[in-house]
């Protein structure tokens, strides 16, 4: 903890915010298909890795 | 001898690619979704704030075997890409005071009850300086640590906090503190 977050005159409105945007993860969380999310990132970084290998042989030859 | 020792490097290099994926996963599940909230609460559209934080994770997974704090990697590969995204399509929220607050609400954002919606408009409307200060210090960040992200010294990033702070207090009503 640091100062900044032991600050009296704000650790009232800091929990409160804090619990608010814990919710709202929550909420976002919930409607978010992170599965799905994350078969697209894996995928997106397949394809790169792809393409990045290609351009190596091209530039071997 | 040789296939077999090949044959063992083969199944540890598949049984180690498997264990850093579930690893990926693991934090993947953790994280996309804290990533996606911070940057709408530092300005992002959600649709803007889900591109920049699917970037970032790409780039991680591209370089897993060589990050070792994750978290903060992705934080802040997240928040340049939308920082960089948002100088191309000028809906600027870096540090920048005189770069615009955002537009209109996002519709995107009804997701969100009532007061969840109210606290990140309130979040979305300071100053951008204060804006993104304030966003990362609410994912976790110290003022130092800010300061590395933003290449702000610690002293304005904590000016801008407390200004920050002392804005959203006022109002915020006494009665919900």
């Amino acid at each position: 903890m640091t100062a900044d977050r032991d600050d009296p005159e704000f650790a009232r409105l800091d929990d409160y915010i804090n619990r608010q945007l814990a919710t709202a993860g929550a909420a976002l969380a919930a409607h978010t298909d992170t599965q799905a999310r994350l078969d697209a990132v894996l995928t997106a970084a397949t394809h790169k890795t792809g393409q990045k290998d290609v351009a190596a042989v091209r530039d071997e030859r | 001898m040789l296939a077999e020792i090949r044959a063992k490097g083969d199944a540890y290099a598949r049984t180690s690619h498997q264990l850093s994926r579930d690893g990926f996963a693991s934090f993947f599940h953790q994280r996309y979704s804290r990533t996606v909230l911070l940057l709408i609460a530092m300005g992002a559209s959600r649709a803007d704030a889900e591109d920049a934080a699917q970037e970032a994770m790409i780039a991680a997974w591209l370089q897993w075997e060589t990050i070792r704090e994750p978290a903060a990697w992705v934080r802040t590969t997240a928040t340049r890409t939308f920082w960089k995204h948002s100088r191309r399509h000028q809906h600027a929220s870096q540090l920048d005071e005189t770069t615009p607050h955002p537009a209109a609400p996002d519709p995107d954002l009804a997701i969100f009850a009532d007061e969840q919606q109210r606290i990140l408009s309130l979040l979305r409307a300071l100053p951008p300086a204060q804006r993104t200060v304030t966003a990362l210090f609410y994912d976790g960040l110290t003022a130092p640590e800010i300061a590395g992200l933003t290449g702000k010294p610690v002293a304005t990033v904590r000016s801008h906090l407390r200004h920050a702070r002392k804005s959203l207090k006022e109002v915020i009503v006494s009665d919900r503190l």
